[in-house]
């Protein structure tokens, strides 16, 4: 399984941040060079910690996902 | 004359074609070249070249983080190299080029092109890297005056891929016209990567509270980054917020991303037209800017060292990450006119990871808004969210990271619990360990005895101090200690780590308990200690509440750091420095 917290990070980097900037699993699997069923357990464990929104086959992070990431850093 | 910017040339720097393209370029079109990323001064068949300094030397094998380290260099030094008076236009070759022609024009009021010759998209690269320099490419061409497709294969994708017109033409330079800067009184642009709604720690409250309260004294610009849908400038009399998107450009990683709002920060004041009496910085994460926009206008630095990756890692500076972190901290300490650390502890340890003379390091502690913490009173029933009624609340608020020790405090709730059940553990925050943490809790069965709450809202976090019994910092590394600040302010006591600032600002057996850093027994004895003493436990927190009014308070740091301010503007004022970007200055 993927990293979740990789996952986040790769939403990050894409700017996946808004509805307007989601990216869609098959381009998200594309990127990371994995098979898209591999994004749905990490999907499912961000989606349960409120860090990613779904809408359809989209994703992005939420506000608080993006908190998340700034303070792994800070 | 054209000012023609690039990462390539011969024969210093020819990687690929691109050395040979540009020099065809000025031959034909004329003008004089800033080479990226080189020392010295040359003349190649009958063109003037102008090295733009080196590049740090930083490992890093990501092109998206090289090519800002390469900027942020080059912008930082061009003010001394080049004369910008026979400047008519500025033209970027490709992308890496064009980051610095862009920020160089909006400084000099020139227009700006865009030369590309491939794009990403035509190269078809795949991966994060690739979508970051599309996403970079597509922005220059959005911003440029004039986007030159020197390649038929350019044009097509710059018409088909990114949607750029073909006939993209000056625009009138005369709307850029800039006014002439106020100087009556103090103008302070404080930089920082936090400021609400983007909030984390103590600096960001720092920040908040400290400008908040210089806009009573001076003019104060905030330049700081947004969230999605909350990016909007914000004008409320002598405080200005102005917000960058720091999502407007992909990145690589953390460390490209904070590169790419730098740039972005850089943009966002040129183009405001600020000229600032002092910039003052926070941490390395706002440094490449502020910076670039010391020596681009002219103006003096001060940088605040909330911590420091030396610090953080007990001095082991190890990976291309923290080498990034480490060069920038030191470089902002060294391009400061001061530098201010929050406790004694930091000033040593900045003193020691820095080399940095004495003199120039500064005290100035956080404070605490006492009539904002005592506006928040709990609600009804909101003390049942937390525990039982007959539980007793031991709070943590902050960052669940590992130098924050919260699980040393998972370990000394398990040794508590194993004698008592009348005690319940609120963890409040967020990070990269909580997964960790909850399942440690989870694996020592005190599933129910241990809350966390996730991040909370200041003023639940407020609240949340007053419904506690005793507030718990078991940090291992802690410049200040902003938490236990706030938790004394309330009237709590607290216990923590004898570690950096915390064993400045909490006084060991008056206003807490101070125990030994990573050590649970010694967590969960002081804990103990308090929970089951309420005299002495309510002693404490009065104790604390008194040291709070006396010594930690905003508008007693503010008016110390306007006169900071007004000092180094006086030096300043009277000191030799000069750059060949005076002229431009002067008539702006």
């Amino acid at each position: 399984m993927i990293d979740p917290l990789k996952l986040l990070n790769t939403l990050h980097s894409l700017s996946a941040v808004d509805e307007a900037r989601a990216v869609s699993l098959n381009q998200l699997s594309r990127i990371l060079g994995v098979d898209p069923r591999e994004l749905e357990e990490p999907l499912h464990i961000l989606h349960a910690m409120e860090y990613v929104i779904i809408k359809g086959t989209r994703v992005y992070l939420s506000e608080l996902g993006i908190l998340k990431i700034s303070s792994t850093f800070c | 004359m054209i000012l023609h910017v690039t990462t390539e040339l011969e024969p210093l720097r020819c990687e690929g074609e691109l050395a040979k393209w540009v020099k065809r370029v000025v031959e034909k079109r004329g003008g004089k070249i800033l080479l990226l990323g080189a020392d010295g001064r040359y003349e190649l068949d009958g063109i003037e070249v102008v090295g733009a300094g080196a590049t740090p030397n930083i490992p890093t094998s990501d092109v998206v983080e090289r090519a800002f380290l390469k900027l942020f260099a080059s912008l930082a030094e061009v003010p001394y190299r080049l004369d910008p008076r026979e400047i008519d236009s500025i033209e970027g070759h490709e992308w890496q080029g064009a980051l610095v022609a862009y920020l160089l024009a909006l400084r000099l009021r020139k227009p700006f092109v865009y030369s590309v010759y491939t794009t990403e998209a035509e190269r078809q690269g795949s991966g994060v890297v690739a979508e970051s320099i599309k996403s970079i490419e597509a922005f220059l061409a959005r911003e440029a005056d004039f986007v030159m497709a020197r390649r038929k294969g350019a044009l097509k994708s710059l018409r088909e891929q990114y949607g750029i017109s073909r006939e993209k033409l000056f625009s009138d330079p005369s709307g850029n016209e800039a006014s002439t800067p106020e100087r009556s009184e103090l103008k302070i642009l404080q930089v920082s990567w936090e400021y609400p709604p983007h909030l984390i720690g103590g600096l960001g409250r720092a920040v908040t509270h400290i400008s908040a309260g210089l806009a009573k004294l001076a003019s104060v610009y905030v330049l700081t980054i947004g969230l999605p849908g909350r990016v909007v400038d914000e004008h409320r009399d002598n405080l200005h917020i102005l917000r960058v998107d720091p999502f407007t450009l992909k990145s690589t990683g953390f460390v490209s991303w904070v590169y790419c709002f730098n740039f972005l920060m850089v943009a966002k004041a040129l183009s405001s037209n600020l000229r600032p009496h002092i910039i003052h910085s926070h941490d390395w994460l706002t440094a490449p800017a502020s910076i670039v926009l010391k020596h681009l206008l002219k103006t003096p630095l001060i940088i605040t060292m909330h911590a420091t990756e030396y610090g953080r890692s007990r001095g082991s500076i190890l990976t291309p990450m923290q080498r990034q972190i480490h060069y920038w901290e030191w470089r902002a300490c060294y391009e400061s006119w001061r530098v201010i650390v929050c406790s004694e502890s930091m000033k040593h340890e900045v003193i020691k990871a820095f080399s940095l003379p004495a003199d120039k390091l500064l005290i100035l502690p956080n404070g605490v808004k006492l009539s904002e913490l005592d506006s928040h009173t709990p609600l009804r029933g909101e003390r049942d969210r937390y525990a039982l009624p007959w539980e007793k609340i031991v709070l943590f608020a902050g960052r669940h990271v590992y130098d924050k020790g919260v699980d040393v405090l998972i370990e000394a709730a398990r040794i508590i619990l194993s004698r008592r059940r009348d005690v319940k553990f609120v963890i409040a925050g967020d990070g990269p360990m909580r997964f960790h943490l909850m399942w440690l809790a989870s694996v020592y069965g005190l599933g129910e005895k241990v809350l966390f709450t996730g991040r909370l809202s200041d003023e639940e976090l407020y609240r949340a101090y007053k419904l506690a019994d005793v507030v718990v910092i078991p940090s291992r590394y802690e410049p200040f200690g902003i938490v236990a600040l706030e938790a004394m302010a309330s009237g709590k006591p607290v216990v923590a780590s004898r570690v950096g600032g915390l064993s400045e600002v909490v006084v060991d057996g008056e206003t807490g308990i101070l125990v030994p850093p990573g050590d649970p027994e010694a967590l969960a004895q002081a804990l103990e200690t308090l929970l089951y003493d309420p005299v002495l436990a309510k002693k404490m927190g009065a104790a604390g509440r008194r040291r709070v009014e006396e010594l930690y308070r905003w508008d007693k740091v503010v008016r110390f750091l306007e006169k900071i301010y007004r000092r180094v503007h006086e030096e300043y004022s009277v000191s030799s420095w000069l750059t060949l970007f005076d002229s431009v200055s002067a008539s702006n």
